[in-house]
This record gives structure tokens, C-alpha cells and sequence, in this order.
């Protein structure tokens, strides 16, 4: 059925989906595409971007899953990503997403995509919901007054799926877009003013539709006129009509003209609502409150918040390891098998140690990623996450964060990876850059083997209190990065904590997997390309020049060691425990596998005969701090770094966090291990 | 008149002004918080973020923002709204 498709477009349709934060969206878009998902990044910015692929359409059409919004200004990179979109026709047709439940509010983003000119129809979602909790939409009427098509849905069930498309379908084929909404005599009169001054331009409202524009004038957002707007008389009447009619408005209103807009809108829709809706009497203490004055108690919320941590990190590590441990046991046997097959020589060598041992190395974090992701999705999707940014928001505010930041942070414990990912839930690009930049700074698991292995060895029965001042350590130093940051690395306005607490409500077991499914994916792509080529590079460098000892003092790895070794004598350590720490880069673990190395036990060397070593030599209970020190701080691993890359969308960023690290773990271990020297400590 | 962070849980308030800085008055524009608009005190204790009802929404603030939100107090015919059934 070809005749499905835009006129002026060839082959498939492209639908669009916008709304509010907590409408359903993701739902529903999982509903149209199944599991035909693709993540990626829209060009230019960390805004996450999803599409699928929706069957319910011949030739299959693509769902494009716009970033959740309040509203369509240009004030954040989400709103901007959402609004470009839908201005420059990338969807024949728009599908705005709407909590039946809370209508009012929601309509204020389809007023908004109604003024772009969007062809639009309205998904009237979580309906059930709705009812039961006695709100009367009577949906013909909403139809009429809005002048669009809207179709009661419940995303969960699936309820009205089939019949939304087939809406969008028609929609999208007879190119039908709604008739914009009175906003009051006088912002009609200043809008319908500008629009007229626009209609000598026409290449300009050819592109854009006048009554858009001439609003946007009118608040004054003049960044969609052409660069050539100071020379062209046209242009510049148009302007001089905007902002008379603007102190107009102001002097009529006694605020902003944006201000009357914003009224004139509200206007509209409330007018809409009371004709359209009914709501329960009694819409005081809804059961989400009930339930938020237990969860977000004075005494109880914070336990109760650490409690279902405590819960998650068990869950990540007892139900984890198990699939951890099989994974390592078959990497370990394919490296045996692919040993078995192939003759001696580099390249059984690069086959086995460097891409079977180094991907494999970081694979077996998978099911943990994978666990911590569903836990975080679970936290989500049931509206527990914004209590918890609430809940935090004190605390962290004193650390320059936001208080969402807070479970990247607590999660970077477990796996730095799946923090760095985690930090999509921030809405504003600085908070999430600058939570990015600092998750490092906390202590990971694959970090405490390091610790357990040095300090056990070298502080004997204080080890444990060793190991905590490391924790505490990172914990402080990412507060104090952070405001040093936020100052002079991401300077402005800080950003004013402003949340919608979500109703409660059970999550799908189908949403979360789903969830978990995208994220595992994405770390398993990065596994197959970054993680390959950096395990490649470690291995050569090890390996190389064929026949030395691995990894040892006339390997490539040993000679670069050789080279560090000025920079590391100052924090009291030898090249051997730089090649260390040059492995660590891959992953931390690899650590102390490396010092077995180097120390000339060989890399079967079990843990207790390396401290045994560490214990007599080479390393003083000073230079042994130090050197935790230093791996608690510097770069995490390679999957961190990529990850990082990925959430960024930037280069520049990734090797800023690993420059901005390196060069704080040096200063730290340096000023540690000479301060202990000065103080006769070591 | 007072502001928004001066509100204890149950009382009623209408908006009667915001805060300055079209940047912060778009976003809470967008969270249904406008002048004129009714708004309820559901969690507010002396300091860290409240929590208002607005329409169906509930809302959590900084002091900062909430500070910086006028409004007008409204006289409940019954008692509170947590007394309320």
C-alpha cells in the first residue's frame, strides 16, 4: 500500500512522537517499533536519538522518538532538537503524546507544536489510568476544539495503537494541520500584526509558518531570521512592528510580552479543558502522595533511598558474578581452543591474549552493566528516581550538582560505565557534562583488587581502613572538582532545581528489558571497536618485540615505563609500577596481573605471592599509598573513556576527562607521597 | 502576598508573580506553573526542596526558585485539604 506514503516523498513515512517527560512516550514508541530501535546521538549535541522501525505499516515506516519535553522554546538542547525537527518538516506527520491524566499541563506542548504548523494528531494516552482515577474526557469534543484528530490509547496494553497509526497515516497523507487556537484579542491583534509585516517575505514564512515566526518575534527570539537581517529594509520593518507591538503588550499587560503569550496560551487551553473535561471531586491526596509522604519522609525518605541502594549494588554483585564467572571461563576456554588450533607465534598471540583476554577481560562486567541498568530503569520507570534527586538535591547542591546526579554517582561504586550512561536522566547538557567529568573519581569495583592486594600487603590489619580513606578520597575530590568546574570549566547561571515528581506506578517488565536491552548493546558495540583497538595496542606493546618476556623490562610496554620513570620517581615509584599502571588504562584489574609480571613471578602469580613480594620490596607502605592513590584517580578503563566519548558525542571531552584525571592523580600522589617524606612518614 | 516557600503543607495559594529570567519562567511555564495559576503545598520543611501540587502536577523546587514565586494565600472554606477525604 504505496498509497500510504507524504505526497512529495518517496517511499516510507516518517512519524515523529513528542511529548511530555512521563506520558507514556517511551511506551508507546517501544508499542510501534517492537524491538526495530536504534540509539544514537543527534548531530551536534548529547541529545540521545531514538528510532524504529514501526510494522504496523507496509512499507514499514520509521518512528522517530523525540526527546520528552514541557515545551518547544529554545532553552534547552532537548526543546531545540524537538522543535528543529518538527520546523523543518523531518515528519509528514506528528504524534503528540498526552497524560490523559494530566491533561491540562500536557496540552501546553501540543499548543506549541499546533503554532509550528505540526500536521498533527493526539494521542489521548494512559486513559485507564485516567478513569479510574474519575476523570470524565469527553474525546469527540477535545477533537473539535483543538481542530485535530485525537485517539484514546493506553500504550501499556496496547490499547488504540492500531487505530492511533492509522490516524497518523491519514494525517500524514492529507497533510492536515490544526487551526491555531484564539490566545486573547490583544496577543491575537500584536501576532496578527507581525504576520502581516511578514507576509513581504515570503521565502522567509515559505519556510516557516508566519504565525510561529511572528510569535517568536514577538517574545523576542530572532535567531530564525537570515544573517543578512541588518541590511534588508523588509526584515528590519518587520522587527520594528514586533517589538512596537511587544511594548504594546507590555504596557497593556504589565509584564513581558512573553509573559502575555505564555497567559494567552494557558488561556486557550484552560477554556478548551473545562469544556472538554471533568474532574473527580475529591483531586486533592492522590495515591501517589499517600505514598510520597512515605517515601519522601523527614526522617525515613534518605534510610529508606539507601536501603534500596544497598539493595541494588547486592543484586548487581550476588546475581551478577555468576554470569560474570561463566563468561570468564569461556572466554578462557576459547583462548585455549583458538590456542589449540593455531601454531605458535604473534599471531596466536594477538588472536588469544590480545583480542580473546583484552575484550574478554571487560565482557565479563557485562551482566552486572546489564543488572545495574535494569535496577535504574526499574527506579525510573516507577517515578522512585526523581524522589531520589529530591531527596539528594541538599547535598549535592553543596557539591555544584545537581541533585540527579546523585544516582550516577552512587552507581559509579559499582561500574563507571553504566554511571557515565545513567547521566541522560539530567536534563540540563552542563549538569550532565560536568557528572560525567567527576563519576570517575569513584572508586569502581574492578578498582578494589588494586587496593585489597596493597594495602593487604603493606598496612597489614589497618588495610580496611586504608581502603575506605580511598573511597572517602575520590568522594572528595569529585566535590571539589566539581565546583572548581563549575566555575571555571562550564561557567553560567547555575541551574535552578526545578522537578516534576511523576506519579508512581508499577513498571513493565517489557519496558525494562527493553531498556537494558539498548544500553547492553550499546556497551557491547563499544567493546567490539574501541575496547578491541585499545586491547590491541596494550598487547603489542607487551608483546612486542616477539620473544621478550611479556610485558616485561625489554618490551615496548617496558621501555615506555623506562621513559616514565623520572615522571613517577617524584611520587615515589619505579617503571615497573608504571607499565602497571599503563595496563590499567585497558582495565583496572589488569593491574595487579601486571605487577606479577613485573615483580618476575610469571602471570600465573596468585595475589598472596605478589603481596609476599610487595611486602619485602620494592614498595614502601608511602610509595604503596601513593601509587592507590594514583590508580583511584586516573582514568578508569577503556569502556569508561568510551563511554564517556559516546555521552559527550565528543573527542575533546573524553581526552579532557583523561588529561584533567591524569594530571590530578600525579598532583594528589605526588603531594601525598612527598608530604609523607617531609613529614617522615615513609 | 507571600511566596511560594512560605507555604506549610495543606495551604492554598494562587500565583501572583515569578520569578525574573525568561530562561526559568519558560521552564515553569511548561510545568504548568504560571501566574494565575493554583497551586498547593504538599512538602515544605524549613529547608531543601518543597513539593507543590499544581493542577494534577506535582512539583519539586529549589528554595531558590520557590523564594522568588509571589503569591496569594486562599482561604479554604473546610479546613485543609489533608483533612480532606
Amino acid at each position: 500500500m504505496g498509497a500510504h506514503a507524504a505526497p512529495g516523498k518517496q517511499g516510507s513515512l516518517t512519524v515523529a512522537l513528542a511529548g511530555n517527560p512521563n506520558s507514556g512516550k517511551t511506551s508507546l514508541f517501544n508499542r510501534l517499533t517492537g524491538s526495530h530501535q536504534h540509539v544514537g546521538n543527534w548531530p551536534g549535541v548529547t541529545v540521545e536519538r531514538k528510532e524504529g522501525l514501526c510494522y504496523f505499516a507496509e512499507p514499514p515506516a520509521t518512528v522517530v522518538d523525540l526527546p520528552g519535553t514541557y515545551s518547544l522554546t529554545a532553552n534547552s538542547a532537548d526543546e531545540r532538537v524537538a522543535r528543529d525537527f518538527v520546523l523543518h518538516g523531518g515528519a509528514d506527520a506528528v504524534i503528540a503524546v498526552v497524560d490523559a491524566g494530566n491533561l491540562e499541563r500536557n496540552l501546553y506542548l501540543v499548543v506549541q507544536l499546533i503554532e509550528l504548523g505540526a500536521p498533527l494528531v493526539m494521542a489521548l494516552n494512559m486513559c485507564d489510568l485516567a478513569e479510574g482515577r474519575g476523570f470524565a474526557i469527553n474525546v469527540t469534543q477535545l477533537a473539535d476544539l483543538l481542530d485535530l484528530p485525537v485517539v484514546a490509547t493506553c500504550a501499556t496494553r496496547g490499547d488504540g495503537v492500531a487505530e492511533l497509526w492509522e490516524t497518523a497515516e491519514r494525517v500524514a497523507r492529507e497533510g492536515r494541520r490544526p487551526r491555531p487556537l484564539p490566545y486573547g484579542r490583544q496577543v491575537d491583534e500584536a501576532v496578527e500584526s507581525v504576520a502581516r509585516s511578514l507576509e513581504a517575505l515570503p521565502e522567509l514564512t515559505g519556510e516557516h509558518p508566519s504565525r510561529w515566526l511572528a510569535i517568536s518575534l514577538l517574545i523576542g527570539d530572532e535567531s530564525h531570521l537570515p544573517p543578512s537581517k541588518e541590511a534588508d529594509p523588509v526584515i528590519q520593518h518587520a522587527l520594528a512592528t514586533a517589538r512596537a507591538n511587544a511594548r504594546h503588550l507590555e504596557d497593556v499587560t504589565g509584564d513581558t510580552a512573553e509573559a502575555a503569550v505564555i497567559h494567552g496560551r494557558y488561556g486557550a487551553i484552560s477554556g478548551v479543558y473545562r469544556e472538554a473535561v471533568v474532574e473527580p471531586d475529591d483531586a486533592h491526596l492522590t495515591p501517589s502522595d499517600r505514598l510520597d509522604h512515605v517515601f519522601l519522609h523527614r526522617i525515613w525518605g534518605v534510610p529508606i533511598l539507601l536501603a534500596a541502594l544497598a539493595v541494588m549494588f547486592q543484586l548487581t554483585f550476588w546475581v551478577g558474578s555468576l554470569p560474570s564467572r561463566w563468561l570468564e571461563a569461556g572466554c578462557t576456554r576459547l583462548g585455549g581452543y583458538v590456542a589449540g588450533l593455531m601454531p605458535r607465534g604473534p599471531l596466536e598471540s594477538l588472536m588469544v591474549d590480545g583480542i580473546i583476554g583484552g575484550v574478554g577481560g571487560v565482557l565479563v562486567f557485562l551482566p552486572q552493566i546489564a543488572i545495574l541498568f535494569a535496577v535504574v530503569a526499574f527506579l525510573e520507570d516507577s517515578g522512585y528516581m526523581a524522589r531520589a534527586a529530591f531527596l539528594m538535591d541538599r547535598v549535592m547542591h553543596r557539591m555544584s550538582l545537581h541533585g540527579k546526579a546523585f544516582i550516577p554517582m552512587i552507581m559509579g561504586f559499582g561500574c563507571n560505565v553504566p554511571a557515565i550512561m545513567a547521566t541522560r536522566t539530567l536534563e540540563s547538557e552542563r549538569d550532565r557534562l560536568l557528572t560525567v567529568l567527576i563519576t570517575p573519581l569513584m572508586t569502581c569495583s574492578a578498582r578494589l583488587p588494586v587496593y585489597a592486594l596493597l594495602a593487604g600487603a603493606l598496612f597489614g590489619p589497618r588495610a580496611g581502613l586504608v581502603i575506605l580513606s580511598l573511597y572517602v578520597l575520590g568522594v572528595g575530590l569529585a566535590a571539589i572538582v566539581a565546583r572548581v568546574f563549575r566555575r571555571h570549566v562550564l561557567p553560567g547561571e547555575e541551574e535552578p532545581f526545578v522537578l516534576e515528581l511523576p506519579p508512581y506506578h508499577r513498571p513493565t517488565l517489557k519496558g525494562i528489558v527493553v531498556h537494558t536491552w539498548e544500553r547492553a548493546k550499546l556497551f557491547l558495540q563499544k567493546a567490539s571497536t574501541v575496547i578491541l583497538a585499545g586491547s590491541v595496542i596494550m598487547w603489542f606493546l607487551s608483546a612486542f618485540p616477539w620473544g621478550v618476556q611479556v610485558a616485561g623490562e625489554h618490551s615496548y610496554a617496558g621501555q615506555i615505563g623506562k621513559l616514565l620513570a623520572p615522571l613517577v620517581a617524584p611520587l615515589g615509584l619505579s617503571w615497573r609500577e608504571a607499565v602497571a599502571l599503563m595496563f590499567g588504562f585497558v582495565a583496572k584489574e589488569i593491574v595487579v596481573s601486571t605487577m606479577g609480571v613485573l615483580y618476575g613471578l610469571g602471570d600465573q602469580a596468585q595475589p598472596g605471592d605478589i603481596g609476599r613480594i610487595i611486602a619485602h620490596g620494592p614498595l614502601t607502605p608511602l610509595s604503596g599509598y601513593a601509587f592507590m592513590v594514583f590508580t583511584l584517580i586516573y582514568t578508569p578503563c577503556l569502556a569508561a573513556i568510551a563511554a564517556i566519548r559516546r555521552e559527550t558525542n565528543s573527542w575533546k571531552w573524553a581526552l579532557f576527562a583523561v588529561g584533567y584525571l591524569l594530571l590530578l592523580a600525579w598532583i594528589a600522589a605526588f603531594v601525598i607521597y612527598q608530604g609523607g617524606r617531609l613529614l617522615r612518614l615513609g | 502576598m507571600t511566596t511560594l516557600d512560605a507555604l506549610t503543607p495543606g495551604q492554598r495559594a494562587v500565583v501572583a508573580s515569578l520569578p525574573h529570567g525568561a530562561g526559568i519562567r519558560r521552564r515553569l511555564a511548561g510545568m504548568g506553573l504560571t501566574v494565575g495559576s493554583e497551586v498547593g503545598s504538599l512538602i515544605s520543611r524549613g529547608r531543601g526542596p518543597i513539593v507543590v501540587a499544581v493542577g494534577q502536577t506535582r512539583l519539586a523546587l529549589g528554595r531558590g526558585v520557590a523564594c522568588h514565586v509571589g503569591v496569594e494565600l486562599v482561604e479554604e472554606p473546610s479546613g485543609c485539604p489533608r483533612c480532606a477525604r
